[in-house]
């Protein structure tokens, strides 16, 4: 089955689906605040029971040392950034040969070093490069380049090779198993949260999207200041309207971050003032504000659009950088504010589905080309260069100078040195094991290493009961658990199970019949602790 | 914290400008167009395809009412099965496996005729929902056989007859105890129901007593769920002595006591199924001067279904602009329906393994197929959507979607609906917002049809837009609509039938 569309809407609104499981909601919740994921102070504990949980991966990762509430912005360049005028590489002939009447001048930059440049209505960034926060690495991208915005873009996101079609986004199959009972068991506070409904493919699992969505700044400001997904005054009494008032109110209480969402907004100021009339500052001044306001999502995405310069690039990217620049500055200005120490806690990272032609066309544009630069933001990280800028010297107008950065070696770092999972997490996202680039950003230690979380024990006809298949397994720890009932190319087709289950042997009784599965070939997958094993089942 | 604005429902319904059965006129405001067409099949079958719409546009209301209905009620019996007629005996050489597929086939079988013909489906499925049995009580799918194939034949025949026939029913006998109601050992169990649910509605015209006498002139029929074996009447069974039902005085038979019902309380009984199928086809609030102009109507055409059907359907109530939309989806229509829009049809694309997941998505929403809740059956409307399920619909009915996605036909079938809806258009808010009246039958407000519109763009660059580049014959369009649907099937809307 092709799912290359997974839920793009936000799917955090499943949380309805095991309200009754409301205890472990909490649970988590205690857990996120014993480990000092979360302000304590933000949390409503007060009689709630406190169960002993071990630490996923992810908290035990986070806890051993360095700071516990690391958050990956990304910042998606949509339509695919010319990498060549963001960073221009100063004096060389082959550049302004190539681009003789789009290329930034000597004088139109301020410089980056002595070869590097950029334009001038970035210079926003310059004092995030003085400071040691920013990184640029150079030529981004993958082996045999697709030229689709669609089909690169899907790469891009899914974090797979050329050839390969994956219907999951790398930070979805990473946050999934992170939240094996995402569904049933939902954590109080989004584990992604995307303003912009582009690329959310990024953020889809098998069976959800981990990402609250929300389409746009307006919409985000309907939940944030009302506490509401859907408004209920604006309906009136028509037999239709009061039948859609009440599925908007049930949605709204079904709608479990909303409160979570509120009372962050609530807590959280702009303290610096962001550029006006520039839709990426709206998306990041939301965020700074969530951040500051301890709302404890820890991946966020926003969205700009129209790279696609085709036609009279210079007037229109370099309006878009200038957003781009003013808006990151405003944003790490303001987590800055007040020595607060936030601005080194949030790592910012730009990425495109592609680059552009090095040569111009005909209509004073570029069109679709190979890798392009991303950009990295945060304090701490130091400024330099990563991988090697484009050989614009020998350029064969069919084919772009190969990639230096490979986009899933930088996810592979994002995944271990800044968010501290083990590689065998990375290596389970990312479908193979993926070198990181060492240095790029302040290493957390490595998670709990490579013990395994749970297993796979067999499964046979149940004794006495006919129709009943009982499946073994075991978990090393208490925490989610979810058993699925797979076809044998991979799509997820029932939910045998999914919730808290403590550490131990445990036997799922399964009965095809009562889920409505007709006899045949399937695989059945445990989830549980960061880790997914799967066997074959003949029904 | 200022609390979450809250408001009660129903605090006063806006006022409906027609409570009569009069003919529906169109007129300037209260047209005949896209949306009552659909509203008519949404309501009477799972919804129109894009080319029932268009030819019920050239007809008239009253036109078109009579080719459903009258197509619906000319349809031959169901074809009986190889196992209509299995006994225990017959299945005992196969394990549970053999007696699930054949229930599997009959479940199938009514998916696929709600998404196919449609009327006579739903027409079905609501008396199924009228003359509760469950399959888990008793067991035989001979049995199971006998009652699908008796709702569907009578789904829209007379009543009268339907009522009597059902009351020799093994599913029946079985699942109310007939079959234990004996001469000298009565069981009341059926006769209660048959006056109670199934006729003239609670303590409306009978007393106690004559739940007593009915039962005694219920006797003589049984069923054997253990052998699964045709129902028989047994003589000896029988109480063979006079009854005093409604105060009328005879050795009243199963088929009389049944008749005696119709003849001595027309008026509770017309009543109160026109009213079932008020609250079942228009709207969970009766309209009493409407339910009974329609009681009315039934009592005076000999208990035919379709004249009341008719005048319902074709009257300017039916098409009151209030009651568009105006009802919840049962987890039946939260799926059917968005297939057969989307142009899909059985077997062409429709696998059998889309009948099993939606078997198991409408049973994980409250609504299993044979096995309703208990004899009162579904309480529908406002029932089916809690926190809990509408998140659950949510999620099933976006794994719908995929179904569309990956049928090639469907996708070309979705991205000609887009371009007949629009003439083409070139505008990504004209093409969304004409979707999403379709696929609705509602407008979204400017938020939110802002948001759709983004989900139709699916992440395609701006200026695609504005260059030319995109158009309705775009390779991503169908994709497109598979991303707005995927919205739209979480916006409330969607919810309303």
């Amino acid at each position: 089955m092709n799912k290359k569309h997974i839920l793009r809407h936000g799917s955090a609104l499943e949380h309805g689906d095991a309200h009754e499981r409301e205890h472990q909601l909490w649970t988590r919740r205690d857990f996120l605040s014993a480990t000092g994921l979360l302000g304590a102070g933000s949390l409503l504990l007060g009689n709630i029971p406190v169960r002993a949980f071990q630490p996923t991966p992810l908290l035990a990762g986070l806890s051993i040392g360095g700071p516990t509430d690391r958050i990956l912005l990304l910042i998606r360049l949509d339509g695919g950034n010319d990498g060549l005028n963001t960073v221009i590489q100063r004096g060389n002939q082959h550049y302004y040969d190539l681009r003789p009447t789009i290329a930034i001048q000597e004088n139109q930059m301020w410089t980056l070093n002595n070869q590097y440049g950029m334009p001038v209505q970035t210079n926003a960034l310059q004092p995030l490069w003085t400071e040691g926060m920013m990184k640029v690495l150079f030529n981004v991208g993958y082996p045999n380049p697709n030229y689709s915005h669609f089909r690169s873009s899907d790469i891009i996101v899914t974090g797979t090779g050329r050839d390969e079609v994956k219907t999951t986004g790398w930070l979805g199959r990473f946050l999934d198993n992170d939240y094996p009972a995402f569904l049933e068991t939902p954590p109080s506070v989004p584990p992604a949260l995307q303003i912009g409904v582009e690329a959310n493919l990024i953020f889809s699992a098998e069976n959800a999207n981990m990402a609250l969505a929300v389409s746009s700044p307006q919409e985000f400001y309907q939940i944030a200041l009302t506490g509401q997904l859907f408004p209920v005054n604006t309906l009136g009494n028509t037999r239709r309207e009061q039948e859609l008032l009440y599925v908007r109110q049930t949605a709204n209480a079904a709608f479990r971050y909303a409160e979570t969402i509120r009372a962050a907004y609530d807590k959280g100021k702009n303290q610096v003032t962001y550029p006006t009339g520039n839709k990426l500052a709206e998306q990041m001044a939301i965020i700074a504000r969530l951040i500051k306001g301890n709302l404890g999502t820890r991946i966020f995405m926003v969205d700009i659009a129209d790279f696609d310069t085709h036609v009279l690039q210079r007037d229109n990217q370099l309006s878009l950088l200038q957003q781009l620049a003013t808006s990151v500055r405003a944003f790490y200005d303001d987590l800055a504010y007040a020595n607060s120490g936030l601005e080194e806690k949030v790592l910012g990272m730009t990425f495109s589905e592609f680059g552009r032609t090095i040569y111009e066309n005909g209509s004073k544009g570029t069109d679709h080309g190979a890798g392009t630069h991303t950009l990295l933001f945060g304090g701490g990280i130091g400024n330099g260069f990563v991988g090697d800028y484009q050989d614009l010297s020998n350029p064969d107008p069919v084919q772009d100078p190969v990639f230096s950065v490979d986009f899933r070696d930088i996810y592979a770092t994002v995944l271990q040195d800044w968010l501290g999972y083990s590689s065998d997490l990375a290596t389970f996202v990312l479908g193979r094991p993926t070198p990181t680039l060492p240095g790029l950003v302040p290493a957390l230690a490595p998670a709990l290493g490579d013990n395994r979380k749970c297993a796979l024990l067999g499964h046979h006809p149940h004794a006495d009961l006919p129709g009943v298949i009982e499946i073994k397994y075991a978990i090393m720890q208490d925490g989610d658990v979810r058993l699925q009932l797979l076809s044998r190319s991979g799509q997820v087709l029932r939910t045998l199970l999914s919730g808290g289950q403590s550490r131990g042997t445990h036997i799922y009784p399964f009965k095809p019949a009562e889920w409505h599965v007709a006899p045949g070939e399937y695989v059945y997958r445990l989830q549980s602790g960061g880790q997914a094993v799967e066997r074959e089942l003949r029904i | 914290m200022p609390v979450p604005e809250q408001r009660s429902f129903d605090e006063s319904l806006s006022p409906l400008v027609s409570n009569t059965l009069d003919p529906y006129v169109p007129s300037a405001a209260k047209p005949w167009n896209a949306r009552r067409v659909a509203h008519l099949y949404r309501r009477l079958g799972y919804g129109a395809t894009y080319a029932q719409i268009q030819q019920g546009l050239q007809m008239t209301p009253s036109g078109l009412v009579d080719h459903l209905l009258d197509t619906a009620a000319a349809l031959p019996a169901p074809t009986p099965p190889y196992w209509a007629e299995w006994d225990s005996t017959d299945y005992a050489p196969f394990g549970f496996d053999k007696t699930e597929e054949h229930r599997r086939e009959l479940r199938h079988r009514w998916m696929a005729d709600m998404l196919g013909e449609g009327v006579r489906a739903k027409m079905a499925f609501f008396w199924h929902n009228h003359f509760v049995t469950k399959l888990i009580i008793y067991g035989c799918n001979a049995y199971l056989w006998s009652y699908y194939t008796l709702l569907h034949q009578k789904a829209l025949g007379n009543f009268r007859d339907f009522v009597v026939e059902m009351g020799k029913n093994p599913a029946m006998l079985v699942f109310l105890n007939g079959n234990l109601n004996v001469v000298g050992n009565p069981n009341e169990n059926y006769a209660r129901e048959l006056m109670e649910l199934f006729t003239m509605g609670e303590n409306n015209g009978y007393t106690q007593q004559d739940v007593v006498e009915m039962s005694r002139a219920l006797t003589g029929w049984t069923a054997s769920f253990n052998d699964c074996t045709p129902a028989v009447f047994v003589p000896d069974r029988f109480d063979n002595t006079p009854k005093t039902i409604f105060g009328v005085t005879g050795n009243f038979d199963p088929d009389g006591a049944h008749l005696l019902i119709f003849s001595e309380r027309s008026s509770q009984v017309s009543n109160f199924i026109a009213g079932e199928i008020y609250q079942h086809y228009v709207h969970r609030t009766p309209v009493p001067e409407v339910i009974g102009a329609l009681a009315e109507t039934f009592r005076n055409s000999d208990w035919e279904l379709l004249p009341m059907l008719r005048q319902l359907f074709k009257s300017e109530h039916f098409f009151e602009e209030d009651l568009l939309n105006a009802k919840l989806k049962s987890p039946v229509e939260t799926f059917i329906p968005i297939l057969k829009m989307a142009g899909a049809t059985y077997p062409a694309n429709v696998k059998t393994d889309w009948w099993n997941d939606i078997t198991f998505w409408v049973q994980k929403l409250g609504q299993e197929f044979f096995i309703p809740p208990n004899v009162a059956g579904w309480q529908e409307h406002r029932t089916w959507v809690n926190e809990s399920t509408l998140a659950a619909r949510w999620k099933y009915a976006t794994l719908a979607t995929y179904f569309l996605a990956n049928d090639t036909q469907i996708r070309e079938n979705l991205r000609s609906i887009a371009k007949g809806l629009t003439n083409s258009s070139t505008d990504p808010i004209v093409v969304t917002a004409a979707l999403v009246d379709y696929f609705t039958g509602q407008t979204l407000e400017p938020l939110y049809l802002q948001a759709a519109t983004a989900y139709f763009k699916s992440g395609i660059p701006e200026n695609y837009f504005t260059n030319g580049t995109w158009s309705l014959d775009s390779s991503q369009v169908p994709d497109q609509i598979i991303s707005l649907l995927q919205y739209l099937v979480r916006m409330p809307e969607f919810q309303l039938n």
